[in-house]
């Protein structure tokens, strides 16, 4: 064993196992550092974004004379408006601006990489099983979505195998859920067990 | 048989259970084989296929919620890239990124890698999907400063990169939104980029159509697919060591939902 | 001027999707074409858990996911928050408190101002109460922490979740379950359907929450909207299994026309 003498493996570790404690009971200790984790994280956030700023905006608009960053500096203000009642409408603008930037990127991408992409890649030969199961599954599961008619006689078996394999999928996902949990604890344990008490 | 109790066993037991189940085989492994799947081969023949003094691309889109998933990959990748004498250079989406960055840059710098020839950190872009767009067509238009305040123009690295284009691979190591997807829909689609995934295991089935479609030529799947890429390379490290770990954790799970689903059916017909 | 290669099939696809829902629900607002949607199991689940909250005499909890209104988990947030109107509606027939929580401020004064109306509507308004719709904090987990907390602490009996949930999904449905309550659920968010599936009684899947929005607001756009939808489904299916069967016979038209 050859306990580490770094001072933030120990905060880390120490941080870990209060974590951990929420699994017996919730409790003080756990709160506190529920409440660091939570200030931390906002804390690094503001600054990671401040520079951000500084770097993308600021710099570029003072010391490279970019005068065309004041439009989207102005429009970042103007989120902030909400604030202040008798001018929150202008909050609206930046807003609608960016649900309109935002929607125009997700038609493009969506339509051309998860639709057609997609229903490309869909176009198989029916000369084997998981050709087969992959066409007729994507068949099916578009048939479980369908809203305007009743899933009654064809249509509801059709229907019904669709959602089987939605189910199996989702089994399927499930299982990958668990997987991804215990590396997180192999990760949380490699710093316990490792880092910190240099047992691993 | 109190076939209520079984499927309601306290929890801390399980947890328990769990946890002496993953921490005994990391501090004696028990070296339980490990298979190596044909979407981690084929990674890493893409990437073993790029010459040296080419540059790859990380887009390290995690917090270090999901880290212990997906770094893992980003350190497997890396340790192969700088033995080939490929460059690496680092953008993230998430605030968090830049500070794995400087985690996998770190130990190579104390080999006497040099900073901005071998790799550097561009840093974190705010802005999501619109952002990576943006960033995939004009990287130099999109950052001008790295993480360390130096300019991109006067890194060595950074010479001759326009567009994402201009790297020999770009992989997205991402436990979520903005990642995998976003790059396929606004610079994989578009630009045509040689995209790979490192995913967060959640993910991994949510991707699996941009596998099968082409869209991301390979993709590795959380801690696994890092352990999978060490063995590959032949640089057995410490997600490799992990694995037994892992396989015990998913005995025991695997116990409780048998024994969770007797108690369940057993009840059932009781009743 | 010329379509980018690889760009025409896109161009034409957007072209003909947007008539299809335009003219779909210009019919329906017209009156011309009204498309019936079919009664979605889910929301009978909803009404069984409001009447089975009232039976215990305990509150029902309602919360329409953690997405914004102004990115792409707006239109679940927003059919979350039309099931949060039916849902509140369905409290005041049978005279149940119901608390509804949220993540998003920019959530908090809609979801305010709906269970407010659907009181209004229900000839209750006596019903509504300040603290009837809560905003506990914009922070994730802290919310999460803040949702686990009223659920224990008030013993809620029915637990409804309509909206865009990400890694909490499971710990509302775990806390759900711990205190006993009959759950309903409903997201897009395709990566947190199997917790709900596996943890509540009910999960609207996918597109069956927007579905279950129009549904219920017989909102005559949306309506419209949803029928127009299944066509292009429609067009799609027929494109799949034709483009199958060509490529069976090693004819790629439709694939090729795709790339163009």
């Amino acid at each position: 064993m050859n306990i580490s003498t770094d001072i933030w493996t120990w905060i880390a570790a120490l941080g870990t196992i209060a974590m951990f404690s929420f699994i017996f009971k919730e409790n003080p200790v756990y709160r506190w550092c529920e409440h660091l984790y939570v200030g931390a994280a906002a804390g690094y956030a503001i600054s990671v974004n401040a520079k951000s700023i500084a770097d993308k905006a600021w710099t570029p608009l003072t010391q490279d004379g970019k005068i065309v960053l004041l439009i989207p500096c102005i429009f970042g203000i103007l989120l902030y408006a909400r604030f202040i009642k008798s001018i929150a409408w202008l909050s609206r603008w930046p807003m609608s601006f960016l649900v309109g930037v935002g929607s125009g990127l997700a038609i493009f991408g969506v339509v051309n990489s998860q639709l057609l992409q997609q229903i490309k890649a869909t176009l198989l030969p029916l000369n084997s099983i998981n050709n087969i199961i992959m066409v007729f599954g994507v068949l099916s599961i578009l048939l479980y979505f369908f809203f305007s008619m009743e899933h009654r006689g064809a249509v509801k078996y059709g229907a019904s195998v669709g959602r089987w394999i939605m189910m199996i999928t989702f089994g399927v996902s499930f299982g990958n859920v668990v997987m991804g949990r215990i590396s997180l604890l192999l990760g949380a344990l490699e710093r316990i067990l490792g880092d910190w008490l240099g047992m691993v | 048989m109190d076939w209520k109790k079984l499927q309601n066993i306290d929890r801390r037991i399980i947890y328990i259970l769990l946890i002496l189940a993953t921490a005994v085989p990391m501090i004696r492994p028990l070296a339980i084989p490990l298979s190596t799947g044909p979407s981690v081969h084929k990674f890493y023949q893409i990437m073993d296929a790029i010459p040296a003094g080419e540059k790859v691309l990380f887009s390290l889109d995690y917090a270090p919620s999901g880290a212990p998933d997906v770094h893992p990959q980003a350190l497997a990748v890396m340790k192969h890239m700088m033995n080939k004498g490929v460059g690496v250079v680092f953008i993230s989406f998430w605030e968090a990124g830049p500070m794995f960055g400087e985690q996998l840059i770190r130990a190579y710098e104390e080999q006497g890698y040099e900073y901005g020839v071998h790799f550097a950190n561009l840093g974190y872009v705010p802005g999501g999907e619109s952002a990576i767009k943006r960033f995939g067509e004009d990287v130099a238009g999109q950052v001008s400063r790295d993480f360390r305040n130096n300019p991109v123009s006067s890194l060595p690295i950074m010479q001759g990169i326009k567009d994402t284009r201009d790297f020999a691979a770009v992989i997205c190591f991402s436990a979520g939104n903005p990642g995998v997807q976003e790059w396929v829909r606004q610079v994989q689609g578009p630009l045509g980029i040689n995209l790979l995934a490192g995913a967060v295991t959640v993910s991994v089935p949510q991707y699996m159509p941009y596998v099968d479609a082409g869209q991301v030529k390979a993709m590795l799947a959380g801690l696994r697919g890092a352990a999978e890429y060490e063995t590959v390379s032949g640089n057995p490290g410490p997600s490799v060591a992990k694995m037994d770990a892992q396989s015990l954790g998913h005995l025991i799970i695997i116990a409780f939902i048998i024994v969770g689903n007797i108690a369940f059916f057993m009840d059932k017909k009781k009743q | 001027m010329t379509i980018m290669a690889g760009r025409v099939t896109f161009l034409f696809t957007v072209l003909i999707m947007g008539a299809i829902v335009l003219i779909g629900v210009n019919m329906s607002q017209a009156g011309k074409w009204t498309p019936k949607i079919r009664r979605l199991a889910g929301l009978d689940a909803v009404e069984e858990a409001v009447g089975r909250a009232t039976e215990m005499g305990a509150p029902v909890h309602f919360s329409p996911g953690i997405g914004n209104i102004s990115d792409d988990s707006a239109p679940q947030t927003f059919a979350g928050l039309e099931v949060l109107a039916y849902v509140t509606e369905l409290t005041a027939k049978y005279n149940t408190e119901i608390i509804v929580t949220i993540r998003q401020p920019n959530v908090f004064p809609l979801a305010q101002e709906i269970v407010r109306q659907s009181y209004l509507a229900a000839g209750r308004p006596d019903m509504f109460q300040e603290d009837t719709v809560q905003f506990l904090s914009s922070e994730q987990f802290a919310y999460a922490a803040g949702v686990m907390g009223i659920m224990n602490r008030r013993r809620i009996a029915a637990n409804l979740m309509m909206g865009a949930f990400w890694a909490e999904s499971l710990l509302f449905a775990e806390a759900g379950a711990q205190v006993g309550a009959i759950q309903v659920a409903g997201t897009a968010a395709m990566a947190q359907l199997p917790f709900f599936v596996a943890a509540c009684d009910y999960t609207l899947i996918g597109e069956e929450l927007y579905a279950a929005g129009a549904y219920l607001s017989q909102d005559k756009v949306k309506l419209g909207s949803i029928g127009s939808q299944d066509i292009v489904k429609g067009i799609t299916m027929v494109i799949i299994l034709v483009g199958s069967l060509l490529a069976t016979a090693d004819i790629t038209i439709i694939k090729d026309l795709l790339s163009k």
